[in-house]
């Protein structure tokens, strides 16, 4: 029943997303009957021309009201990894239909002259085409380096915060065309309140966010270096964290010139009951090389927590599956397990020497009978896990959720692995946002 | 196939389309009509 609710409520999300866009496809089909909207190839190819522009639009729109991290959202789409990955499709496809857009209207200039569609094409021949080309063309750019072109971590948020600006030039495009949303009062109002809701998005989380999000004051009061390049920081918020659940993770940027001011996602690996929460950072990236900078008493700050990869864990056999640092949300889980439910957990490392907080899991082995933990050494074993090694050793997994944390192509073919087993996807939770 | 290398294809064959409308439409053809 858990399972059916979870998917249910996953899917809401998606569904939401699909009626947004059908809305101004609806009103844009009540202006002028179909008879005419498609009465000539003409006429049929400028009917398509608009709905990739008003679905596009919209579907940009969506992509940034996601990106402003709401627990509205989150429970929409059960979870805000599940939230940013719909926020990059839905990102992706609205500028696919926006790249469409002035091609197929392109066409229709073509059959009437080549010179007038090339002309099109130009900008400075009307405002309008002008600012839809400028809009097109900085979108364009900014996506093309942050999907294409390998930069820091800073620079990439740097360049994927003018995607806003983009936006705002292309509505600015779509109420100064001559259009149906020039012309039509019910679509203008609804392309006018979906783009003012996504520009206060934008405006809040990334031109006002400093100020506007909310955010929680935090000291550094332990730091345990760990084997592998990672380091457990302990941090005492200086207001309690209430509602803070094991799996989740949360935003941290530390206050200190020796780290950029950005935030990044780590899970939590101890809630513990004097309110301090732990992290276990691993030198990956460029921000987290930083980490020997890390001091006590160093303020911080904290965004969250967020995550719903434990939310609906009430099934009684469970199948964990951890690689290298994605063991951190497992360590809070393992920390609140109850006696009825049996997990499997399978960590999966390079060397046995880096298995962090292997030590906790072998004393909680020691107090749960259920709780079993496979420590799986891939140079020892000589290759990966798989879902049917997992199957061999963890018996029928017919009923059990099966919950896994590493790095993404590690995550993806799992659960490949594991729907070619027949397991429901419902079945299978992933979490993406704890690899900083 | 996924979003990344679909959205990558049409990139290209937007620039493709892009360029030969000014190659045919301001080079080759100029202001000529087709109807």
């Amino acid at each position: 029943m858990t399972s059916v609710k979870t998917h249910m409520r996953n899917n809401t999300g998606w569904m939401l997303v699909v009626l947004l866009c059908l809305i101004p496809i609806m009103l844009w089909y009540r202006i002028s009957p179909m008879s005419i909207r498609f009465a000539s190839m003409y006429a049929t190819i400028i009917s398509m021309g608009q709905l990739t522009g008003l679905v596009g639009a919209t579907l940009f729109a969506i992509s940034l009201i996601l990106s402003g991290r709401f627990r509205m959202t989150e429970g929409l789409f059960g979870g805000m990894n599940r939230v940013y990955i719909a926020h990059h499709i839905i990102g992706g496809i609205g500028f696919i239909l926006l790249m469409v857009h002035p091609l197929i209207l392109l066409y229709t200039r073509a059959m009437v002259s080549y010179n007038k569609a090339a002309l099109f094409l130009l900008p400075g021949q009307n405002v309008s085409d002008t600012l839809g080309i400028l809009s097109l063309l900085s979108l364009m750019a900014l996506l093309i380096l942050t999907y294409y072109v390998k930069l820091h971590y800073h620079i990439w948020k740097l360049l994927h915060k003018f995607l806003g600006a983009s936006f705002f030039l292309g509505f600015l495009h779509m109420f100064v065309t001559q259009s149906d949303v020039a012309r039509d009062m019910p679509i203008r109002a609804y392309m006018l309140g979906i783009g003012a809701i996504a520009l206060c998005v934008y405006v809040y989380r990334t031109i006002l966010g400093r100020w506007l999000v909310r955010k929680r004051p935090c000291t550094v009061t332990s730091l345990v270096p760990l084997a592998g390049d990672m380091i457990q920081v302990g941090l005492q918020p200086h207001q309690p964290i209430k509602n803070c659940e094991p799996g989740q993770f949360i935003f941290l940027s530390f206050n200190s010139r020796s780290f950029s001011p950005e935030w990044h996602p780590f899970s939590i690996s101890s809630i513990n009951p004097d309110g301090t929460i732990e992290v276990i950072i691993k030198q990956l990236g460029d921000y987290t090389k930083s980490i020997a900078e890390i001091c006590l008493g160093m303020n911080a700050s904290i965004e969250g927590p967020y995550g719903r990869f434990y939310h609906d864990a009430k099934t009684p056999k469970q199948i964990w599956i951890a690689g290298g640092v994605g063991i951190t949300p497992f360590l809070s889980m393992a920390k609140r397990l109850n006696t009825e439910t049996a997990v499997d957990l399978y960590y999966v490392v390079h060397d046995q020497q880096e298995a962090v907080g292997s030590g906790v899991l072998r004393e909680l082995v020691q107090v749960h009978e259920n709780f079993r933990v496979c420590i799986y050494d891939t140079t020892e074993q000589k290759a990966r896990i798989t879902a049917k090694t997992i199957q061999e050793t963890s018996g029928d997994l017919s009923g059990h959720d099966i919950y896994i944390c590493g790095p993404p192509p590690m995550m993806n073919s799992l659960k490949n692995q594991f729907k070619s087993l027949r397991i429901p996807g419902d079945r299978i939770h992933t979490e993406e946002f704890s690899m900083s | 196939m996924n979003l990344r290398r679909i959205t990558l294809i049409v990139l290209v064959v937007f620039w493709v389309i892009v360029i030969l409308a000014y190659i045919v439409g301001f080079v080759v053809l100029k202001d000529a009509k087709i109807i």
